[in-house]
């Protein structure tokens, strides 16, 4: 059987950079306002008017999974994703350096790796987004409803316009 | 010891630039049901910090960042903050609010407050990182654009998180009403905030900040919250907001004949349509962004692609800048707005104030009172995009007539003298706003009675005008709402002018944003104060009432800080163009605002003696502010600081 696992899929065209999906990962993980410990981070550039959400995975060779020399990074072969099993963690900082969406964290208050856990199976930056820029999808479905979407704003946009 | 409540970081951070010291204060627990926040807080420190006839360009003047309880929290439109000072444009109150992320950051980085004092010997910019407080030499950033500059500063940082309030050459060269820019393009523009930090040789506050804002009942809070953000996104006019930005305001103005023209001369624009939403929004804008914690979105950013300003990428201007060099300027072209809002944005300019000033300039040119001769040959004329850019590079360098310019228009029009003073449209030196009160009888009596002058942020009435009748008649009772929503009568305008100040006051202690507060009317007192005590623990601020005598604290402390640079009646007046030209054309063809009666009843409903509109003791008693007047020193919160 061939497992298409649900993602986070993101459309940077969308993001407006306006961090409430850190706000509410930090408030659903943390109990507090903290962006520098939420598992999801919007990289802005005020220069090219430009907003990036980055985002946990999908990743189809883990870079994290690779690198953790005690195996402490682990896929969960069924849902996909990664977790940190902290039983094993030695705190060696690996997976921190090696995420390429740098959202791999090591909170230095509670001395621990946190990363995101996709809210098991219900992200709060998801429901929070106001634009639609982070879905919970499997990314081929992404590009379908994307189309779909467009399809009705066009449709609408003539309706307005020849009022 | 530090204060632990929900909503406050509970420090202040101060930072003598005279001495290099740095010091972290707490601050006294009664504020909380005092003053809330933001505004409140600022303004408590200025009246007691700096004395009546402080030169605001001095090293006595303070400059202060504020935050409030609610700035970093998932609360819609969280990320604002606002920098007080003594105006250098007025010389009495002022203020300038700003979006982006700046009020945030420096909430995480542990403090509710930044208070600047002292003047540096050498340019430098101030680097916060948490509790690594840096006065780094910014000698080779001196002199550059406040983008540039922002850049420096974060190549030189490392960290691209980090946010950047900044001025340009022209707050370094006290342009009186130079901006500080936050992020880049999010302006705190009015009464020239940049000048002060010119004046202390900042260049820069940089802000890191990697801790936390806790609120009092997280669960309570995340569901005010989480509806508060379904409001919005519901709202059918936020969603227009979302779209076009403040750019509906310029067909909606167009239609009510309030669309300042030609130096606020008139209120309807032939050139309108290349100015609205739908035409700029076709033709130029290539992304949307937000502020921290928004889900409006209202920036926009654009692109020119041809003509004189192609290549232009700028985000902006909102409506008012728009109006400023568009309408009032008689140039019906978005290009030049853009281009001009660049401009502004670059050198650290307040574009109302600049617009305003060139408009000064260009009627006093036109009915002869200057001539070639002041202008260095440049004849100065309505519609003329090319002229415009010219005089805001003279203006930032302080070139020719560009000096005069610098200073605003009232005291252009005091040093030019011969009459121009007819054309130099302000209240109390701040130029006014896009808005009319011949057209907007309560914007009328908002633009006379506003702490820091003509101003369209701290009172401006928008259920009156744009329809809210339903809004209006639950506000202001359905036996007043005819006279209420009617713009041509003076009627019952106190009454909305003096409870939207005092809901806007509440809203710039948490402090959360215009949009969606002031205009659509999402949020409301009574939406305050379920919040406030979610985020707080402090249960007294549920209540309404106790919000209200907040807000009115607020005022009054303002206005007295005002009253003690000499401020009275007299100087809360308009322009003569409001009060005795007609207005000629459109639908409110013969209208002018009759400022006195609703000036007599905006005193008495503040409590403020009518003759000579100063607050009267017993109002200060009432408002525990009796303190202002027994010449007590505030003692009560470590003292004098040095």
């Amino acid at each position: 059987m061939v497992l298409l696992h649900k993602q986070l899929v993101v459309d940077y065209a969308r993001c407006t950079g306006c961090r409430i999906c850190e706000l509410a990962c930090s408030a659903h993980h943390e109990g507090r306002f903290q962006p520098s410990l939420a598992r999801i981070r919007i990289v802005r550039y005020d220069d090219l008017g430009l907003d990036i959400p980055n985002v946990c995975g999908p990743c189809e060779d883990a870079p994290c999974v690779e690198i953790c020399p005690v195996y402490a990074m682990q896929r969960d072969p069924v849902s996909g994703m990664v977790t940190v099993d902290y039983s094993r963690c030695i705190l060696c900082k690996s997976c921190v350096g090696t995420c390429p969406n740098g959202v791999i964290i090591l909170d230095t208050e509670r001395m621990r790796i946190v990363k995101c856990d996709h809210c098991d199976g219900d992200p709060e930056c998801v429901k929070v987004c106001p634009t639609g820029a982070i879905t919970y999808t499997t990314p081929g479905q992404a590009a379908i409803k994307k189309r779909y979407d467009s399809l009705h704003e066009y449709l609408s946009e003539i309706a307005r316009v020849s009022l | 010891m530090l204060l632990r409540r929900g909503g406050y970081a509970g420090r202040i951070l101060r930072v003598d630039l005279s001495s290099e010291q740095v010091r972290v204060e707490s601050w006294p627990e009664r504020w909380v049901t005092e003053y809330i926040g933001g505004d409140g807080f600022a303004a408590h420190i200025l009246y007691k910090e700096v004395p009546a006839g402080t030169d605001p360009l001095s090293p006595t003047n303070r400059l202060i960042l504020a935050t409030g309880p609610v700035t970093g929290t998932m609360w819609p439109t969280s990320g604002r903050s606002v920098f007080v000072s003594k105006a250098p444009l007025t010389g009495i109150w002022g203020e300038s609010h700003v979006g982006g992320f700046l009020g945030a950051e420096l909430k995480y980085a542990g403090y509710d407050l930044l208070v600047i004092e002292g003047s540096a010997e050498r340019p430098v910019y101030l680097m916060i990182n948490d509790d690594d407080i840096d006065l780094v030499d910014a000698s080779s950033i001196w002199g550059l654009s406040t983008a540039d500059a922002t850049s420096a500063i974060l190549r030189a940082s490392g960290d691209p998180d980090a946010q950047v309030a900044a001025i340009g050459p022209a707050g370094e060269r006290r342009i009186r009403y130079a901006s500080i820019m936050v992020n880049r393009a999010r302006a705190a523009g009015r009464t020239g905030m940049g000048a002060v930090m010119g004046s202390k040789n900042l260049k820069a506050i940089a802000v890191r900040g990697h801790g936390s804002v806790e609120v009092a009942d997280l669960d309570e809070f995340l569901r005010l919250a989480r509806e508060a953000h379904r409001r919005v996104r519901e709202d059918p006019q936020a969603q227009q907001m979302s779209r076009w930005g403040t750019w509906v305001l310029t067909a909606v103005k167009q239609e009510i004949g309030e669309l300042p023209t030609f130096n606020h001369r008139t209120g309807v624009f032939d050139g309108w349509e290349r100015l609205s939403a739908e035409h700029i929004r076709s033709h130029y804008t290539v992304n949307d962004r937000a502020c921290f914690g928004c889900p409006v979105g209202c920036k926009k950013v654009n692109y020119v692609r041809e003509g004189p300003f192609a290549g232009t990428f700028e985000e902006g201007p909102e409506y008012e800048g728009l109006m400023a060099f568009g309408s009032l300027l008689g140039i019906g072209d978005y290009a030049t707005a853009l281009r001009a809002n660049q401009l502004c944005n670059r050198y650290g300019m307040d574009v109302i104030s600049a617009g305003a000033t060139i408009a000064f300039a260009i009627e006093s040119f036109e009915q002869g009172l200057l001539t070639k001769e002041d202008t260095d040959g440049l004849t100065l004329r309505w519609g003329d995009s090319k002229l415009v850019i010219r005089l805001l590079q003279m203006i930032a360098n302080r070139e020719g007539i560009g000096d005069i310019l610098a200073d605003g228009s009232r005291e252009a029009s005091r040093r030019l003298g011969r009459g121009t003073d007819r054309f130099a449209i302000h209240v109390k030196g701040l130029e006014v706003s896009g808005q009319d009160g011949r057209t907007h009888r309560s914007i009328g009596l908002s633009h006379a009675t506003g702490a820091r002058g003509a101003d369209h942020l701290r009172s401006l009435v928008t259920v009156d005008q744009l329809g809210y009748e339903k809004v209006a008649a639950e506000r202001w009772g359905a036996d007043r709402l005819l006279e209420i929503i009617d713009p041509y009568t003076e009627r019952y305008k106190a009454v909305a002018v003096v409870e939207t100040e005092n809901t806007y006051c509440i809203r710039d202690t948490l402090i959360v944003c215009w949009y969606t507060v002031s205009w659509p009317p999402i949020f409301w007192m009574r939406d305050f104060a379920q919040l406030l005590p979610a985020v707080t623990g402090e249960e007294s601020l549920g209540s309404t009432d106790q919000l209200i005598e907040i807000a009115e604290r607020q005022v009054t402390l303002k206005r007295m800080f005002n009253v003690r640079e000499g401020i009275t009646r007299e100087d809360d007046q308009l322009p003569d163009r409001f009060t005795k030209e007609p207005m000629p054309e459109g639908p409110g063809k013969g209208q002018v605002v009759h400022l006195n009666p609703m000036l007599d009843d905006y005193y008495r409903l503040r409590g403020w003696d009518v003759e000579t509109g100063i607050p009267t003791r017993e109002t200060l008693d009432r408002l525990s502010l009796g303190w202002m007047q027994d010449g007590e020193e505030g003692a009560e919160w470590g003292g004098r600081h040095r």
